[in-house]
Formats: C-alpha cells, structure tokens, sequence
C-alpha cells in the first residue's frame, strides 16, 4: 500500500453520491466522525453541510482540515474542495484499506453499480460501470421496494427468508415492475418475488464483473452492501465468499481522506 | 489554425451548395470510407461523406430498423429532413448491413438523380479481391461518365488520384506533429481536419493543411499533453466528446477510425493501369472489421499506431449495436492487455451522455496515472 502518514494531519473526504452525501474526517489511523445526509438537487449545498456537521462531530475546525478532497457523481461542482478523485479511484483506495487482500470491489450505490479490479498495490487495475441504465443499482431495489409497499429494509429481510427466488427478466426498471405486479398477481410468494429482485440484480453486477476476469477475495461496498440478500446473492453469483467492510457507504469518503492525507 | 476545418465541419452543408453553384460541378454522397472518391474527383465530382448530425431524431423508425446502429439511423435522418438536399447521387460501396439499409431507405424515401451500389468485396483478404474490385470499378467509371455525359479519361483519373493522393500525405504530415512529447495539435483538432476531408474539395483543403504545416513547427503549446490517448472503433465524428476527454488532462494523438486514420492512411501506388491501382489501394488499407477476416490485419497496425504515437491508454468507441465492431472488442482487448495498453470501452449512441462517460474517462486517467495520484 501507498506510503501512510503518521496520525495528526486531519483530512476530510466527501463522497458526493446521487442519493446520499458522506463525509468523514480521517487522522490517518482512524475515523474521527462522520455524517451522512441526502443529496438532494444542490450537491455543494449537501456537500458544505456535510463538512460542517461531520467537523463539529469531531470539534474541529475548518483551518484545522489539511486537505478536503471530493468524490462521487457531484464532485465537479465544490467550491471549498481542494481536489478530487472519481469514485471507482476512491471506492477502491477505501475498502483496500479496510480489507488490504482486495482483488475485487462490487460497489452498489444509488445509480450506479462498479465492479473494480484492484492490484496488490491498492491501485485500479481495470473497472466497468453500468451504462446508462438503472437496472442493477440501488434505485432499481428502492422503485421495486416500493412496488410492494415496503423499505428496503424491510425487502430486504424478505428476499433474505426466501428458499425459491424467481425469475426476473426485464432489464428495464419500468418494465421489472411491470414483471413483479404479474407475479404477485398470479399468488407468487412475496418473499420469492423480492428475493427474485435482488438475483436479478447480482446477476447483472456479476455479469459486468466477470467482463473484467475477477478474482478472489471479493469485497463489496456501497450503501447497498448493508442488504444481506444482496450479500448472498452477490457471492452465489460470482461464485465465492463476499466481504463486506464496516461502513461500507463511507468506502469512497474514506478513499478521499487517505487520498488527500496521502498527496499532503 | 484549425478555425477554418471547424468552420467547414459546421457548415458542410453551406460549403457543398456553394461548391457547386460555383463550380458547376456535381456532388455524390458517400455511404462508406470505400467509395474511390479518386473517380469521382477525376470526373469534378464532389465526394461528400454522408455524416448524422448527433441530434434525437424521429423519422427513421418506418424505414430502418430500431437496433441497427445509431450512426446508420443519424445518417438516414440527414436524408429523410432534407438536409443534403443538393445532391446528385448517392454511391454505397458495400459495407455492413445497417448502412446497406440507410441506402436502401434513402435510394427508395429520399430520393436522388443517380444512385449507385458498388460490389467492394468483403473479403479483402482473398487473392481475387483487387482483381475483382478492379471489374467493379470498370463499371463505376461507366456510372460516372453515364452522369458526366463525358468520359473519365486516364489524364482525368492521374488528376484525381493525384489529388486524393496529396490531401492524404498532407494529413500524415500533421500526424507527425502529434508523436513528440507535446503534440503541437489537439485531438479536436486532428478531428476537424481528417473529418471535415471527407466532404471539402481535396484541393482547397489541401491547400488549408499547407497553411496549417506552415505555422505547426512554429507553435507554442501551453497545455498539458496529460495522458496520451488512442481512439479506436466505429464511425465517430463526435467532437463534443473528444472536446471533453481533453479537458479532463489527456490528448488524444491518434486514432483509428473509418472518419480518421483508416480512411486516409494509405495512398494509391500510381501504375498504368489506373483502375487497378485504385482497387489495390482499397484493398489493401486499414480494413474496418466487416472486411478484416479471416485474420484480423488491423490489430497490428493499431498497435503499431500505439507505438509510434506513443499511446498510454486507449479508448474503444463502439456504436451501439455495430455488429462488425462487436466482433472485435474482445479480442482487441485482449490485444491490448498483451501489449500493456489499458483501454477503456464506451458504448456510443446518437447523443453521448457526456457526464456518464465523463467520470469513466476520469478514472481511466486515473488508472494510467495512478503513480501520480499517490
């Protein structure tokens, strides 16, 4: 791994996501605090209030943060950042510090899914992205959560008691939908029906991952590894023992931080 | 330097009507790279590369079918709206299938005085190909003289292949200033003047890069060249997209594309028999991969590319649903990944999503300069 630096310069990274902003303050050992709140529609809004609470969370002060550095769909646009990095760089620095054996980081976040290859150096390798479609994201399981009238908590521990998931052919979240209405309509289990959701789902982030010749051990990120059907599903699909890292919503803040402690 | 191969790249429409009020001249339209525009220019015609426009579009569903690829669908769009309403004909020289269908549609829904599909065989790997391209050819010269009402003499078919001849040398002379350490042109730039080749008059444009090759040894950069990057794939015309892979810390310094390198990259070997110099020079030039089989001639010369150009990265651009292109992504790739080049692949539409290939494009870079970023 990259040379670290010794605890005492504070640094802030801000993961800007479609649906959630994060951020943390790293001293280079560990996680001082750390805020999350929704994005909404002005990123350096939820950026800044991100900053301040996760700074008053730890009692800091602004002229004490070495470096800020961004990341995420909305990085473009902080005023107050010093840098930023992409996400897949930042995903892949976080979890390689918190599971250093990484090869293969799935990350699942609210539009988007990543698969990333990740060298013995904690560097990208190679990495592919879903195009343009929401169809194996964290949007498509809340649009089809919300179809069946639950959170996704809770459809989460649904799919996770089912024995028999079916099948969901429809790459088009409208057109899932559409699917799901028909199989609870014909008296289809909902337990196998959101079950069915979520392979579909893991099928599609495998399919894009094994573009990209994983190899093991795999970890898996984003606010989406917190679902322990997606976390079994993900290992069925890819065929091994999936990790998941504490927080793992906070992967790609955390890879700013230590990317902007270490280009102090 | 490059202002005035924007400006015919915006207005290619403008230019080609006043190219033949002033010329009197006529203008074919081109379906594919494969035309031999030396016979037409041998004959004053004007060869105009038949381009989309990269704007949403919703005539073409009756007539072309919803998954063939973008670039085809833009490109009947451009007919079906009436925008090269000027010209004379249309020449297909056969390609893949979704373009075979745009001229197809076009020929039947638009409309055009002459139209004219020539048999380019498909396997230019076969020892009867330039043979066989040369019979095609005989019978295009007919088609050309049956439009001029005159015929294509030798001294008339010497003056055209001179002229496509010099515009390509031209264009490989601006190349050279891409490989040194900062390439003394953009990518954007090398993309107005080998695109917008395709529709101006060789000799004004020839004329405008003798300008341009004046001033290049001369020019002050002050940009980063960034990462050095190589495009490679299908059709791609879309400035708007290599404008933002050049703003985010890369140059792209060459490509390989039927709008780029493969269509000027080899010259015609002049001989007294002309036609057969001309099918030779076909025959034999950077293959698009409906043509490149049973081996895949183009991979060396892409990374020879690699090589002379010193590229770090290269980026695959693949119109969607572009099934000869399809083909070769993977073993590309892996040609790639044999010789230590990263690529990245992106799937392009009518309209790119710039800010989704944007963070792709971003992480690339990321990757290729990893050492950089720690």
């Amino acid at each position: 791994m990259p040379g670290m630096k010794k605890s005492g310069d504070m640094t802030v990274g801000i993961d800007i996501g479609s649906r959630t902003t994060k951020a943390l303050v790293w001293n280079g050992e560990e996680v001082l605090s750390r805020s999350m709140l929704s994005t909404g529609w002005t990123p350096e809004k939820s950026a800044s209030v991100a900053f301040e609470k996760t700074l008053q969370t730890a009692a800091i002060s602004p002229s004490e943060v070495k470096r800020t550095m961004v990341t995420g769909y909305g990085r473009g646009s902080i005023s107050f950042a010093d840098e930023s990095v992409t996400e897949i760089t930042a995903h892949a620095r976080g979890v390689s510090y918190l599971l250093p054996e990484t090869k293969t980081l799935i990350d699942i976040g609210g539009q988007d899914s990543k698969a990333i290859i990740i060298d013995d150096e904690a560097l990208v390798q190679d990495f592919a992205m879903n195009d343009r479609c929401a169809a194996g994201s964290g949007k498509f399981l809340e649009f089809l959560a919300l179809t069946m009238e639950l959170s996704v908590q809770d459809f989460s521990e649904l799919a996770f008691s089912s024995k028999n998931p079916m099948q969901i052919s429809s790459i088009c979240t409208v057109f899932a939908e559409s699917e799901v209405l028909s199989m609870l309509a014909e008296g289809v289990a909902r337990e196998d029906v959101a079950s069915g959701v979520h392979r579909s789902i893991a099928l599609r982030v495998a399919q894009m991952a094994h573009s990209l010749h994983p190899q093991v051990p795999i970890a898996f990120s984003g606010g989406v590894a917190r679902n322990r059907c997606m976390i079994r599903e993900i290992g069925v699909a890819l065929g091994g023992d999936i990790s998941v890292p504490e927080m793992p919503e906070y992967a790609g803040a955390l890879g700013a931080a230590i990317i902007a402690r270490e280009s102090l | 330097m490059f202002t005035q191969f924007q400006e015919w790249y915006d207005k290619r429409h403008e230019y080609a009507k006043d190219w033949k009020q002033r010329t009197g001249g006529k203008v074919m339209g081109c379906f594919c790279s494969y035309v031999p525009e030396e016979m037409l220019v041998a004959g004053n015609i004007l060869p105009v590369r038949i381009l989309g426009s990269h704007e949403p579009q919703n005539v073409t569903e009756p007539y072309i079918f919803g998954m063939y690829c973008p670039f085809c669908r833009d490109v009947l769009a451009q007919g079906l709206k009436g925008r090269y309403d000027y010209l004379d004909g249309i020449t297909l020289s056969q390609s893949c299938i979704h373009l075979r269908q745009s001229y197809v549609a076009w020929r039947e829904h638009v409309g055009v005085p002459f139209d004219y599909y020539l048999y380019m065989p498909n396997k230019v790997q076969a020892r009867a190909a330039t043979p066989y391209l040369k019979s095609e050819l005989v019978k295009y010269k007919a088609h050309i003289e049956e439009i001029n009402g005159r015929e294509l003499t030798d001294a008339d078919l010497d003056a055209g292949i001179a002229a496509v001849n010099r515009n390509r040398e031209l264009m490989h002379k601006v190349y050279e200033f891409r490989k040194g350490d900062t390439p003394k042109l953009t990518g954007l730039e090398a993309m107005y003047m080998t695109v917008s080749s395709t529709w101006i008059d060789k000799e004004e444009h020839s004329a405008e890069i003798e300008k341009v090759l004046e001033q290049l040894p001369d020019r002050q950069v002050t940009r980063d060249t960034g990462a050095r990057l190589m495009l490679v794939g299908s059709e791609d015309d879309d400035v708007s997209f290599i404008d933002m892979i050049e703003s985010v810390g890369a140059t792209v310094v060459v490509d390989d594309h039927c709008t780029g390198t493969r269509y000027f990259w080899n010259s015609v070997v002049p001989d007294d028999d002309r036609l057969m110099a001309i099918a030779d020079r076909y025959v034999k030039r950077p293959p698009c991969p409906t043509k490149d089989w049973e081996e895949r001639w183009r991979f060396p010369h892409i990374l020879e590319l690699c090589k002379n150009f010193d590229v770090q990265g290269a980026v695959i651009i693949q119109q969607k649903f572009c099934d000869p292109h399809e083909c070769d992504i993977m073993p590309l790739r892996e040609a790639f990944v044999k010789s230590d080049i990263p690529s990245l692949f992106l799937e392009f539409d009518v309209t790119v999503p710039i800010g989704q290939f944007k963070v792709r494009v971003e992480a690339f870079l990321e990757m290729i300069g990893s050492e950089d970023l720690f």
